[in-house]
């Protein structure tokens, strides 16, 4: 991984009692960018495909040059991907921030790049 | 974005949260907004001459909490979704009493979709036939707010039929500006914590972290109610407790470990 990639995870894991805990944003975003799909790679396959899948997408969203076809197919997908979601898990798991990443296509295909319209510049200082 | 390009503009006391009182506040600033799309004299130093300078505000950066504070908007209970606004289809949960954005997602499908007619895997027996929720224009949310009361000092004033069958709180102050019901994007909805919060409820729930899951006894107990999906309901043991049994989505504490290694 390249240097100031990412902060050091190694200090979030506790490996006696196997948590993971006091993860940053940052954290978060390089978790679900590139550990995802090998740390969960023991859950089954229809499982862990879903999941992966949520994860390429928000890796798009993130993408620094996007198209106006790239994000249109987004829109496709991004309600399928969902779907599948809620085969898997219970009802209670679904609230409103699982329900967001359906607009987000919509919102960057008007605004443009996340960079410009994310908080990390601000939540900084 | 580098710091000399940031400028910070007003500095609001604490202690206590504003919610949509903050216009108050933003008043000075949208003056000198409405000021600088009309226009003032600047001095151009690399051409040493003055020039009018106008200034548009694109949209603001926010998450979720000032989402509710800033477009007046409220962004709690069952009409939380501003883009979906009265064409949700949340409901609370029978046990959970929470907010559930559950079986909502199929409606944004093409109408031919096998999901949409699935009445196995989402909830039981239900076939979804409408479509997605429309967008509306900037002059149709216009339309809609014109009227609303504005924020004063006297402070907010409750409007009928809150998080009934709206959830507006407020004209927003920066409908003051001119050109706000031409403007497509007006807030972001902030991807940064859009995506933090799901993967805090992917990791969670997978890594069925305690107390932090959203798949406790109350959750079965929904899924017995809305889904059909037996493996994974309470069972009763023989001395009264009910049991519940693993599920697919979560690791064992074995794994668990595996995955902090």
């Amino acid at each position: 991984m390249p240097d100031g990639y990412s902060s050091n995870l190694a200090r979030c894991v506790d490996v006696e009692k196997g948590r993971i805990h006091g993860m940053k944003s940052h954290d978060c975003h390089v978790f679900m960018e590139t550990f995802l799909p090998i740390a969960f790679s023991s859950l089954p396959i229809h499982v862990l495909n879903p999941l992966i899948e949520i994860n390429h997408f928000f890796k798009d969203m993130y993408s620094t040059s996007l198209n106006r076809e790239s994000l249109l197919r987004m829109e496709e997908n991004i309600p399928i991907i969902i779907c599948k979601h809620e085969r898997i898990f219970p009802p209670a798991f679904f609230d409103s921030m699982e329900h967001l990443p359906i607009h987000l296509p919509y919102e960057a295909l008007l605004g443009g790049q996340v960079q410009y319209r994310w908080m990390y510049p601000f939540e900084r200082w | 974005m580098s710091k000399p390009y940031m400028f910070l503009t007003c500095l609001i006391p604490g202690p206590s949260n504003l919610k949509a009182c903050i216009d108050v506040f933003l008043e000075p600033l949208i003056d000198d907004l409405k000021k600088l799309w009309s226009g003032v004299l600047t001095y151009d130093i690399s051409k040493r001459q003055n020039f009018i300078m106008r200034v548009n505000l694109m949209w603001t950066i926010n998450d979720i909490l000032a989402y509710g504070m800033l477009p007046g908007w409220g962004t709690h209970g069952k009409l939380a979704c501003p883009h979906c606004m009265e064409h949700h289809k949340s409901f609370t949960l029978n046990y959970g009493y929470k907010t559930c954005w559950f079986d909502s997602h199929q409606r944004f499908l093409p109408i031919d979709h096998p999901f949409r007619r699935n009445v196995k895997a989402f909830r039981k027996g239900e076939v979804e036939t409408d479509g997605p929720p429309l967008r509306l224009t900037p002059m149709q949310v216009w339309r809609r707010v014109k009227d609303l009361p504005k924020i004063t000092e006297s402070g907010t004033k409750r409007i009928d039929g809150y998080g009934e069958w709206h959830n507006w709180t407020k004209r927003s102050i920066f409908w003051d500006l001119p050109y706000w019901k031409h403007n497509l994007l007006r807030h972001n909805l902030d991807v940064m914590h859009t995506e933090k919060n799901f993967f805090d409820n992917i990791f969670n729930i997978v890594m069925n972290v305690v107390r932090k899951a959203k798949d406790n006894d109350k959750a079965r107990k929904d899924l017995a109610l809305y889904c059909r999906r037996r493996d994974l309901e309470l069972k009763a043991q023989g001395n009264g407790k009910m049991v519940k049994p693993k599920a697919n989505f979560t690791l064992s504490t074995t794994e668990v470990k595996q995955v902090c290694c």
